[in-house]
């Protein structure tokens, strides 16, 4: 163990019993911030292990599964907001991008169902036939309303004093 | 009112920045006081240690919700009490602590509690471990071995020691790490064998 090694883990002793100061501090910030050191990390295990043995917290470790889990994910905690990472993708703004997948998300089902197209147009064509039914009906009464009013102004003018309503006309005629 | 000075708060800063491995040192400290924490609740050794993991997953994916207003022990100490209860009601059992106070005088409490957990496997490991324990410390030089006693088994700060036996603290500090290097190798010696 070298001069280093050897303050590094003497800083990890310090910390484990709250005693570390600013220098002891400083050197576990560079030891985290470097890169793997594989005998201080287990120099750190054995130490901590054994405090927990001394202070009678017995020696079950669960530093490796939770580091390799916490390793596995990635904390939502952990994105800082400043980022801007959640709000825009690829520039444009993310309430846009939402909507537009909502909107997908709702019509392509429907519009998936080749019954909703086909229903839309029967019914389209069937409304369209009876309304043409409908019209030529109204024209067929209306020519025989204008001919019975035409034959009953014809002899309304023919017989003077006798104007009466058509329809009592048609009565009194019809006996 | 004194202010606290909390000696993680360096560590948790990098742990908020994403560093795992800032995180993995925090769980090396903390492991044992909190398993020891849920073991005062939970008899079943398994599910203390699953709790105690969830504890500290829950605690890193949200370790930026810690904003420095107590200390880094006492947040995880209370993610730590939620997680043992959500525990307990998901077996339907009623949960037996409602009101824990989180302080130093109260971990002094459970500490000696802890020492009191009896079952006949860590009765043996804590005989066998005490008889080696009790051989590596007298093979210790005299200076190292009274450090260590007056910081693990006294409890007294380092501050303490130095003026008990009129040394500097960096003097006191280098004894206590190197009567923990010493124990450590016997202490692993032994656990491998």
């Amino acid at each position: 163990m070298n001069v280093n090694e050897k303050l590094l883990q003497e800083s990890f002793s310090a910390w484990l019993d709250d005693e570390s100061d600013d220098l002891d501090m400083q050197r576990l910030v560079n030891y985290l911030q470097s890169g793997r050191n594989v005998e201080a990390d287990l120099a750190f295990e054995r130490q901590a292990r054994l405090k927990d043995v001394l202070q009678g917290w017995g020696g079950h470790d669960v530093s490796d599964s939770v580091f390799k889990e916490n390793s596995s994910r990635t904390s939502l905690a952990l994105v800082p907001p400043s980022t801007g990472k959640w709000q825009v993708i690829k520039g444009v703004p993310w309430t846009l991008v939402a909507s537009f997948a909502l909107l997908v998300a709702i019509l392509v089902p429907v519009f998936q169902q080749d019954d909703w197209i086909q229903d839309g147009f029967v019914t389209h064509a069937v409304q369209q036939q009876e309304l043409v039914v409908e019209t030529e009906k109204l024209a067929s009464s209306q020519s025989r309303m204008n001919q019975y009013f035409q034959k009953h102004l014809l002899q309304s003018s023919l017989s003077s004093g006798h104007i009466s309503l058509p329809f009592q006309t048609a009565a009194v005629m019809g006996g | 009112m004194v202010e606290l000075q909390d000696p993680d708060l360096k560590i948790v800063e990098l742990a908020q920045q994403g560093s795992a491995k800032a995180f993995d040192l925090l769980v090396l400290k903390y492991q044992g006081r909190i398993m020891a924490l849920i073991s005062r609740f939970i008899s079943d050794r398994g599910l203390v240690e699953d709790v105690a993991q969830e504890s500290f997953i829950k605690a890193y994916r949200s370790i930026n919700t810690f904003k420095g207003n107590s200390l880094f022990y006492t947040w995880l100490y209370r993610v730590a009490v939620n997680t043992a209860k959500n525990a307990l009601s998901y077996q339907g059992r009623r949960v037996p602590f409602n009101d824990i106070a989180v302080g130093t005088d109260h971990m002094e409490d459970y500490h000696q509690e802890l020492h009191q957990l009896d079952n006949p496997e860590s009765h043996l490991i804590s005989e066998q471990l005490k008889e080696t324990l009790d051989i590596a410390l007298s093979a210790l030089p005299a200076e190292l071995q009274q450090a260590f006693q007056f910081r693990e088994f006294d409890g007294l700060s380092y501050e303490q020691i130095a003026i008990l036996m009129e040394t500097p603290i960096g003097t006191v500090r280098s004894r206590i790490f190197r009567a923990r290097s010493y124990l450590e190798i016997s202490i692993s010696e032994m656990m491998n064998t």
